[in-house]
């Protein structure tokens, strides 16, 4: 076994209770696939969004059941053998630790309220499926131990993003090759990456680690691969856009296979890239005509600060980025699904003019405020806590990092207060679109919104579960987590 | 020790009844039956009301008690390693009198808004936002620790810059909205910039940990450069909230908003957040007199600019916000020489004189109207003394200066505002010609934007 895979099951395999007795993972990883198949197959129905809320309901159930069932046996990780007896016979093929535990539900629930969300207009038929093939193939990559099948995994999950690309048609085309190029790249550096780190050779194991680095920058939009980040949500079906990236592959990647061996001045170096791209993204998204191209801005920005706290200064900076990557996942993703239902009513959403229908759609409006001053992290939502935490812990050996983190939230608070008026305020045409949101709309952005609010004013459980975390990678890493709690 | 623990109860109490009313209007939107304006009406006046009753009472309950009385500690917010977060408000003097000033005239706006506004299309809009910013501005009242200070701090900015785009089917109030939100974010920097240093240096934001615990004579521990670094950033933050120099200019722009919500935030709270934050961080500046005597500098020089500016404004809300913004600038040069009690007292009565007049404003025209006609002719033009006293030629250039409000804004667009932009659109072009070079020539309805930097006077 690799030994990345022998870092995650390390407990598990000495512990009695490392294995699951029901394979949730399996079951977690497969009902949405199969679900996407039969609804495939179904065709577009009445009751397919109401199945697939069910099977997602379920999927949150089994999701949520493996984690339980891990706080439940206080074991370090759990696997789960029925898969991989079925086809490799010994070794496991899905397993759950503290860090991926949360992020199998954190994944299902993005997908639940961008199925309860998806509009009927401007979608080529089908969406609910591929978005359901697309989470499950998210979900077996968080629930995966073994870099080989991650690597293959990462470049399955390229393929509905770049269909749904190329069915846009000619005006997506330049954007469909970007994406391609870039993220070809990047699954085959992933892929040579993982092949190299066993090799031995010191030569191979550095060239390793710049493949395995560049790969994770490309899929987390790191500047400066990140190029194909706002042409992608600029071209490419919202909704696939938003399950392909909030869940950020590329953090989990970072911190499974990068984070446990590579030296400090590696991750010091991404760590440092991803500071300019916080505030690189929340400039360029303060200054963007198309709507769509400011939130891909100011996606990258506010996904960036996720992978600051990888640098691994302290306890609390580290658990800083992983609740940034709860908060920042749900929020970015709450934000682009109310331009997505936006633009399902009014077309193509500029933000040079101003559009109107505040009295319209007043919820639309306060419900697309609420997930944007959550994605910046303004206080009293989980994001404001992340970013404490965040610069807080890492502000005595990077002063400089607290002053750059503060100003990408000023300049993203900015970006999103740009687009909200120019979104929602003016005179609206008279006749205008029917703005009103639906009640499944509505309950899905409220379920959001609710959920970022609540962890924002009684975050001491997922914190505390954050900091177990990065407490069990900063020693798998080697590094004196004590120490680094009591630097001050 | 029970009259205490009241005091304490009825202070929490105050800073979550606003709070509950925008939970409650919110709910109530959310679920599609929005209050109407009957029921929303009495719900808000009693809102408001139970909140001022609750402070004063906390006021007189804990004012008479010693300091530990009146820390009130809400428990750990949340924790990793050996960092923590606490809840605190502090319910000592400054605090109790602030905050008992905020709630009541937020009640006497509330009740006069429900008038002023009645059938106004955005009423529960004003009212929701009301309620936010009354909660912001009690949590900067009565914050026990830094971090409280910015979460009040946020919501007072969201709400304010939400109210001026109050009408927004016009441009200009949402373009001013958004200017002033964008110094607010850009200056409020500076308030986490002090609560990092503080963290750093202390290892807690509470402010009786780097304050002192009895105001206004408690010590820092912090040394003259720590407190000094502390004093001049929280003294970056004032400059925005404050609307002191060189910030100014987006004062009268937020006067496009409902004349109630100018008359609170403007004339009476919001203007004198930044005061009340330098006042409450004393003991930093009397251990660090640079930092002091930049406190009194900026407030002369804003008080200067604002009498200026003032006195050539044709329309009384510009007029009234510039006459609001000399007495801050006092107010400062109050602080900075070391004063205490005067800053307050000044405070207090200049949020409630300046409250007054705003609200009376849109009632003047026709005041005056009836005066003119009862004297039959112009009334006679009252305050020109010290105008006097200066040439000709340098009245006359201080005039045109004055009336171009020192060209504050163009200075910060120019400086600022216009490179970020252009550097934007230029490194916006680099990456789509990098795509294009990439994917070939894109073939969309969505042109590479002009660069939109040259000729604003806006914040877009």
């Amino acid at each position: 076994m690799p030994a990345e895979s022998a870092l995650l099951l390390a407990s598990a395999a000495s512990a009695a209770d490392g294995s699951l007795t029901h394979p949730l993972l399996t079951l977690a990883v497969a009902t949405p696939l199969l679900l996407a198949l039969a609804l495939a197959l179904a065709g577009e129905r009445r009751w397919t969004r109401g199945a697939a809320l069910a099977g997602l309901g379920l999927d949150l159930g089994l999701a949520l059941a493996a984690l339980a069932e891990l706080h439940r046996r206080g074991a370090a990780s759990l696997a789960d053998t029925w898969l991989g007896g079925q086809i490799i016979g010994d070794a496991p093929l899905l397993a759950i630790d503290r860090l991926s535990a949360a992020l199998l539900p954190f994944a299902i629930v993005i997908a639940a309220v961008a199925v309860m969300v998806a509009p009927r207009v401007g979608e080529r038929p089908g969406l609910i499926a591929r978005l359901l093939l697309a989470l499950s193939l998210t979900l077996a990559i968080f629930a995966t131990v073994d870099p080989r099948l991650l690597a293959l995994l990462w470049a399955l999950s390229l393929i509905p993003p770049l269909l749904e690309l190329r069915g846009r048609g000619p005006s997506a085309r330049q954007a469909s090759r970007v994406f391609a190029i870039y993220m070809g790249a990047s699954a085959l550096a992933f892929a040579v990456g993982v092949a190299l780190r066993g090799a031995g050779e010191p030569a191979l194991a550095t060239l390793a680690t710049g493949l395995l680095v560049a790969a994770v920058m490309i899929r987390k939009g790191i500047t400066p691969l990140h190029s194909w980040s706002p042409a992608f949500f600029e071209h490419a079906p919202l909704g696939s856009a938003i399950l392909f990236t909030a869940p950020q592959v590329g953090a989990y990647a970072l911190a499974r296979v990068v984070l446990p061996d590579e030296p400090a001045l590696v991750l010091r170096g991404v760590a440092a890239a991803a500071l300019f791209t916080a505030v690189y993204g929340a400039a360029m998204a303060t200054t963007q005509a198309d709507a769509r191209r400011a939130y891909g801005y100011l996606f990258i920005s506010q996904s960036a600060l996720v992978v600051v706290g990888f640098e691994c200064v302290s306890l609390a900076s580290f658990s800083g980025g992983l609740s940034l990557w709860i908060s920042s996942g749900l929020a970015l993703a709450g934000l682009g699904m109310t331009l997505w239902v936006l633009e399902a009513r009014r077309g193509r959403l500029r933000l040079d003019r101003f559009h109107g229908g505040l009295e319209k759609t007043p919820l639309l409006a306060a419900l697309f405020l609420l997930l944007g001053i959550a994605s910046v992290g303004f206080p009293g939502t989980l994001g404001f806590v992340g970013e404490e935490l965040l610069i807080d812990g890492a502000v005595l050996e990077f002063p400089l990092l607290g002053f750059a983190v503060a100003l990408a939230s000023a300049l993203g608070g900015i970006a999103l207060m740009r687009a909200y008026f120019a979104l929602f305020t003016g005179r609206a045409p008279r006749p205008g679109p029917n703005l009103f949101l639906r009640p499944r709309e509505t309950l899905g952005f409220a379920l959001l919104g609710a959920l970022l609010l609540v962890l924002g004013l009684w975050p001491r459980p997922l914190i505390a579960d954050r900091a177990e975390v990065a407490r069990g990678l900063l020693e798998a890493r080697g590094a004196p987590a004590v120490d680094l709690e009591t630097h001050r | 020790m029970i009259s205490a623990e009241l005091g304490r109860a009825l202070v929490v109490g105050a800073v979550t009844l606003p709070a509950g009313l925008w939970l409650v209007m919110a709910t109530a939107a959310l679920v599609g039956a929005p209050l109407r304006e009957r029921w929303l009406s009495p719900v808000a006046r009693t809102i408001f009301s139970l909140t001022a009753l609750a402070l004063v009472s906390g006021a007189a309950l804990l004012l008479p008690a010693d300091a530990a009385a009146q820390a009130i500690d809400l428990g750990e917010w949340f924790a990793a390693g050996d960092h923590a977060f606490h809840l605190r408000l502090l319910a000592d003097p400054p605090a109790l009198i602030f905050a008992s000033l905020c709630a009541v005239l937020c009640g006497v706006v509330a009740a006069f808004a429900n008038r002023y506004l009645h059938r106004e299309p955005g009423y529960h809009r004003f009212f929701a936002l009301l309620a936010l910013f009354a909660t912001g501005i009690l949590l900067i009242a009565l914050a026990g620790s830094i971090e409280v200070v910015f979460a009040g701090w946020e919501l007072v900015g969201l709400a304010s810059a939400l109210l001026i785009a109050f009408f927004h089917e016009r441009p200009a109030p949402v373009e001013s909205g958004l200017w002033a939100l964008t110094v607010y974010r850009l200056t409020d920097l500076g308030l986490l910039g002090a609560a990092v240093l503080v963290h750093h240096f202390q290892g807690s934001g509470d402010f009786d940990v780097f304050l002192g615990t009895s105001w206004p004579i408690g010590q820092t521990p912090l040394s003259a450069g720590q407190a000094g670094a502390v004093a001049l950033l929280l003294l970056f933050a004032a400059l925005g909230k404050g609307a002191l120099l060189p910030f100014s200019g987006w004062l009268p722009r937020a006067m496009e908003g409902p004349t109630p919500s100018s008359a609170i935030f403007y004339g009476a709270l919001s203007i004198h957040a930044g005061a009340y934050l330098l006042l409450r961080a004393g003991p930093l500046l009397d251990a660090a007199p640079l930092a002091a005597a930049l406190v009194a500098l900026v407030g002369l020089a804003t008080a200067l600019h604002a009498t200026m500016v003032g006195r050539v404004q044709t329309d009384i809300k510009s007029a009234l916000a510039y006459a609001s913004l000399t007495q801050v600038g006092i107010i400062l040069v109050e602080i900075g020489v070391g004063l205490r009690w005067l800053p307050l007292l000044h405070i207090v009565g200049h949020a409630t004189l300046r409250s007054l007049q705003i609200l009376r404003a849109p009632s003047l025209l026709h005041d005056f109207h009836t005066l003119e006609t009862a004297v039959g002719g112009h009334l006679p033009r009252t305050g020109g003394h010290l105008e006097r006293l200066l040439p000709e030629g340098t009245r006359r250039r201080l005039y045109a200066a004055s009336l171009a409000r020192w060209r504050l804004d163009e200075f910060l667009i120019a400086a600022f505002v216009a490179p970020l932009r252009r550097l934007s659109a230029g490194l916006d072009r680099a990456e789509r010609r990098w795509c294009a070079l990439l994917g070939g020539p894109a073939a969309d309805d969505h042109p590479v934007p002009e660069d939109t930097s040259k000729g604003g006077g806006d914040a877009r």
